[in-house]
């Protein structure tokens, strides 16, 4: 059987099983586009092109994503014949389910002028989950279960309020904010209060119950389904937030606290969150 | 790395969890609002349920009083990338290393194998 031949039957029908292979040409290269949120990652795209002398052509290349969740990409030049599979996986750091998304689609011509033709595969990727061609489909970055981060945010300085900002790339649902407050020796009855915003605009206001005079370090938790309680001699309060409380990238969470004084310090709150990345 | 911002002085750490983190500065509190505006810096409107300037607690449930120079650290999809990375929204006055400082509770080991066994509680 000459080259020719092989080539031919190439042209005239699909020759993987199942009908699932791409035919690609010369022109068209597989792009793997990775959104991720965690540092030291590597995701590594392989895969195997069926050439038109038909033999298969396995193929590789890495990619080390930037940590601010927008897209990078990387390029795999295909030789012409049949896409037969391809696949993308962490092969280096431990990203959760929710902090490394991957895509992988046929692209023609270069850079930032390229156009998506097609999408193989999309989905999050870890170490051992891989968003894969042709059997892996094409997920949506919120349809999934998001990571569960614990997160320590900004210790203000003296007299100023906690702000935590949904970074970009980001979707949050609130599970609990535990911060304390440590009064001053100046006369005041302060009343924390956990603010939401868009970025501007207040949605959601939760104020404690109970007065912190002075000179005391109290605990405040926010947890959604919780019940308000007033401090008593506990110098642990607790208030409720909606279930669920889903943030946007911008949306702010924020202390907002009645009589503070310019000498009363909050501590870096601890808060935990079940995040995706966003994809927008 | 733990760092302390120049402009809210605010101390974070920007890594603690293998995750970037992204400092934005607050909003003015009402203790620093009240600074302002004893420095002049900014003038309170008339309330109208009062006829008076508003008091600093009023007026941040109003506003946001956002600080002059804030720090966003978050990338800015508009502005170029270096080498794939976009630069931040607004870098501020910067930020200066903190490492005396904890932010996030630390671990701490004891060894307890060379102490005695409890006695077992008398009823």
């Amino acid at each position: 059987m000459t080259a020719a031949t092989d080539y031919d039957t190439i042209e005239r029908r699909n020759p993987w099983p199942g009908g699932s292979a791409i035919r690609v040409t010369g022109e068209d290269d597989l792009r793997l586009t990775v959104l991720n949120g965690l540092a030291g990652v590597t995701v590594v795209v392989r895969g195997r092109v069926l050439n038109c002398d038909g033999e298969l052509i396995p193929f590789e290349q890495k990619l080390t994503p930037t940590t601010d969740r927008l897209a990078s990409t990387v390029t795999v030049r295909l030789s012409e014949g049949w896409l037969v599979q391809a696949h993308a996986f962490v092969s280096a750091g431990s990203p959760l389910v929710g902090q490394t998304f991957a895509l992988l689609s046929v692209i023609r011509g270069d850079a930032a002028a390229a156009i998506d033709l097609f999408t193989l595969a999309a989905g999050y990727v870890t170490a051992t989950q891989r968003a894969s061609f042709p059997s892996g489909g094409v997920g949506s970055s919120l349809r999934f279960d998001g990571a569960i981060r614990s997160i320590t945010g900004t210790a203000p300085g003296a007299g100023a309020e906690i702000s935590e900002t949904v970074p970009a790339g980001a979707r949050w649902d609130l599970l609990a904010f535990f911060t304390t407050l440590t009064t001053s020796v100046a006369a005041a009855n302060r009343v924390p209060a956990l603010f939401l915003d868009d970025g501007a605009n207040v949605f959601i206001k939760s104020s404690q119950q109970g007065n912190q005079i002075a000179s005391l370090a109290w605990d405040y938790l926010w947890a959604p389904g919780d019940q308000s309680q007033a401090a008593g001699n506990r110098l642990i309060v607790t208030s409720s937030l909606p279930v669920p409380v889903r943030l946007g990238a911008g949306y702010r969470l924020r202390t907002n606290t009645t009589a503070i004084q310019a000498a009363d310090q909050w501590a870096a709150p601890q808060y935990v969150v079940r995040e995706w990345i966003e994809g927008s | 790395m733990k760092l302390e911002c120049l402009t809210c002085h605010g101390v974070y750490d920007d890594a603690h969890d293998g995750v970037r983190y992204f400092h934005v500065c607050p909003s003015l509190s009402a203790a620093e609002l009240a600074a302002a505006v004893a420095a002049q810096r900014v003038v309170l409107p008339v309330d109208p349920a009062t006829g008076k300037p508003e008091t600093p607690d009023v007026a941040v449930l109003r506003r946001s009083y956002t600080r002059a120079n804030r720090r966003d650290e978050r990338p800015d999809p508009a502005a170029a990338a270096v080498d794939g990375v976009h630069p931040p929204i607004a870098a501020g006055a910067g930020t200066t290393p903190r490492p005396d400082l904890d932010v996030a509770a630390a671990l701490v080991t004891v060894d307890l194998s060379h102490l005695p066994p409890a006695a077992p509680a008398v009823p």
